[in-house]
């Protein structure tokens, strides 16, 4: 369903994790258990599938968190953020080769840490031109949105519809909740992947949810929303593809 | 069969090679081994010229060349440097003076002043060697002549044409000697000079170096007391007792830290001493914990030293578990005890820290405990990527298993 986005921290110092881990929690976010060494990190990534994930250059073990980031980037594609007590230049130019989203050199506050995780998830949407507004985009399959300066992710399967009310959105949800976003239908819906079809002016429904589809009316999820004359050959052309 | 020889001759070179020995130069051991090995060479020939033309004199001497130099070698072998010097010098002159008794015009004494040249140079430690080569030379040169005049058992030649080829022989041996000599000499010395030059600017630097690391411990341990310090001043507006007591607990573990540099600074090797530093936190918490007296026994493997990643962890487990014992192991009468012992088992370290107070309630308590103390302990324990158990065995008693830097190392 929806949560807030799933972090994990990757640093052999304990009580330097322990800190990040605390602060993070305290902002709301969904910290997985640290770990403090590469194996025990791809361990966490294989089971917990964090959306994001915050590296300190030196590990415990023969790799390092350069290593590691070299990985994540080759099978796991998710963003993630370097943290270092060196800011010298051999160690910049080692960290730059992974192409980190974002950058943290300790000592560091937190204000610094949340501001790094913002902007490692935007600079990994926009690399795939996936940055929606400046509250919301998209990673992978799943929809980032802001809500209270929080990060909730909502995974493209889970969507049923999005309905536009004046500058807002209201995301429907599975579970029959409702998130309201700022944005329009039209920057949604080019973001969005080919499960998604407009079929109103202010409706994009989900066609994984479609349920029944009648004259004038679609059912979604136990919900009857209307279609409109435009729109009506682009869905049927979609669902007969689907 | 090549390999063969090429191992044969690699060792016959390093025979009279100490590898940690200052005194003789590789080079000036190997020069003499090939030496020798000429001699030999020569000698053996020699001998069997002397055998074909059945000159007894020839055969003589050269069975006493070659017994000569397979002793040298023997004492070049079990380093007797000195022995074999003047074993080859005596025998030499020896030699030279019996060849001129017989047969004066071979020029063997050639070769054996040579050889005698090369001893001398490889084994010219104090000055006075050379000189007592040089006197030798001359009075076995006045020997010979000597000799020579009063021989009468000399083989065929006239007089004049020997004495022609002695003056040449030991004018060549003379010569030869004190050239290859000199400059040999004067380059083994300039080796010697070179290297034992960039030997002392190399220590210089490490001492430089070795200084400048104590002096940056000195400085975290004093941005530690520092800090601690600014701690204090400002807990003192806290008129709110608990959280007092949050402070007073974050300042003991800064001052367990700063312990480590001071620790780090009075070593001389960057390694922390763990006896000696168990021993001065305990006194540190004596002093914090006065109206608990506790008595303790230390059994730590002799000259255990960690390095600092290993030891900051460790050293606030250590300071958590002592902590611990005495807030908790207080006894009326005063007769607290606890053990603390450390050593190596074969892959990883054991620390046991025990105390004679009422212990946690059960093995659950210590699983489940909110204590940030104990919970700092078990995060520790993962850094060194080590376990912690919990026992009451007549009062508290942990144990931790650990890995060092070098053991943590070697994982993924």
């Amino acid at each position: 369903m929806d949560h807030t986005i799933k972090i994990l921290i990757v640093e052999d110092e304990v009580i330097i994790a322990d800190n990040i881990c605390d602060t993070l929690t305290d902002y709301g976010y969904n910290v997985l258990e640290p770990a403090i060494s590469y194996t025990e990190a791809i361990e966490t990534i294989e089971r917990e599938k964090p959306d994001i994930a915050i590296l300190d250059v030196q590990l415990a073990g023969k790799k390092s968190g350069i290593d590691l980031a070299t990985e994540i980037n080759n099978k796991y594609k998710f963003p993630f953020i370097f943290l270092t007590s060196n800011s010298d230049k051999t160690t910049l130019d080692e960290a730059k080769k992974a192409e980190p989203f974002a950058f943290l050199v300790k000592p560091f506050v937190k204000e610094e840490l949340y501001a790094a995780i913002e902007l490692s998830l935007f600079n990994f949407a926009s690399l795939k031109e996936k940055v929606i507004n400046k509250e919301n985009l998209i990673v992978k399959d799943a929809l980032f949105i802001k809500q209270k300066n929080l990060f909730l992710r909502l995974n493209f399967a889970d969507i049923t519809y999005i309905k536009s009310d004046h500058v807002y959105l209201d995301i429907h949800t599975v579970n029959g909740k409702k998130h309201t976003v700022r944005g329009t239908i039209g920057e949604y819906l080019d973001k969005l992947d080919d499960t998604f079809v407009r079929i109103h002016r202010g409706h994009i429904i989900n066609t994984k949810h479609l349920e029944s589809i009648n004259y004038i009316t679609v059912q979604v999820n136990g919900e009857s929303l209307p279609v409109g004359k435009k729109h009506r050959d682009e869905l049927l052309e979609k669902v007969h593809l689907a | 069969m090549k390999e063969a020889f090429n191992r044969l001759s690699t060792s016959y070179l390093k025979i009279g090679v100490k590898s940690d020995d200052q005194s003789i130069s590789i080079d000036s051991a190997r020069a003499l081994n090939i030496f020798i090995l000429f001699m030999v060479i020569i000698s053996l020939s020699t001998l069997i010229l002397g055998l074909i033309l059945g000159l007894k004199p020839i055969i003589y001497t050269m069975m006493i060349a070659f017994a000569s130099l397979i002793i040298i070698l023997y004492l070049q072998y079990k380093y007797y440097y000195l022995l074999a010097y003047y074993f080859i010098t005596i025998i030499g002159c020896l030699v030279i003076l019996y060849i001129s008794y017989t047969i004066a015009y071979i020029g063997i004494h050639f070769y054996i002043i040579s050889g005698l040249a090369v001893a001398s140079v490889v084994y010219l430690k104090k000055r006075y060697h050379i000189q007592f080569f040089f006197i030798l030379a001359f009075l076995t040169f006045l020997g010979t002549i000597w000799l020579n005049k009063n021989a009468d058992n000399q083989i065929d030649l006239t007089p004049n044409t020997q004495f022609i080829w002695l003056a040449i022989n030991v004018f060549i041996s003379f010569a030869l000697v004190y050239f290859s000599g000199y400059f040999y000499t004067k380059s083994v010395l300039n080796q010697r000079k070179i290297s034992k030059s960039a030997r002392l600017e190399l220590e210089k630097q490490l001492l430089e170096n070795q200084l400048l690391l104590k002096e940056v411990n000195h400085r975290v341990k004093n941005n530690f007391q520092i800090v601690s310090s600014l701690v204090e001043i400002q807990s003192r507006e806290i008129d709110n007792e608990q959280a007092q007591q949050v402070i007073n607990e974050g300042q003991k573990r800064l001052k367990a830290m700063a312990l480590i540099h001071q620790e780090l600074y009075q070593n001389d090797d960057l390694r922390i001493n763990i006896e000696a530093f168990i021993n001065s936190l305990m006194e540190n918490i004596h002093i914090a914990y006065a109206s608990q007296p506790i008595s303790y026994t230390l059994n730590i493997t002799p000259n255990t030293t960690f390095d600092i990643d290993t030891s900051i962890p460790l050293g606030l487990i250590i300071n958590e578990l002592i902590t611990n014992s005495f807030k908790y192991a207080v006894r009326p009468e005063g007769s607290a005890t606890m053990n603390i012992s450390l050593y190596k088992s074969s892959d990883e370290y054991i620390l046991l820290i025990s105390d004679n107070g009422p212990g946690i309630e059960s093995r659950e308590d210590f699983i489940n405990s909110r204590s940030v103390g104990l919970k700092l302990v078990k995060r520790l324990v993962k850094q060194l990527q080590g376990s912690i158990s919990y026992e009451t065995i007549g009062g508290a008693s942990f144990q931790v298993n650990f890995k060092d830097s070098q053991m943590r190392g070697n994982i993924d």
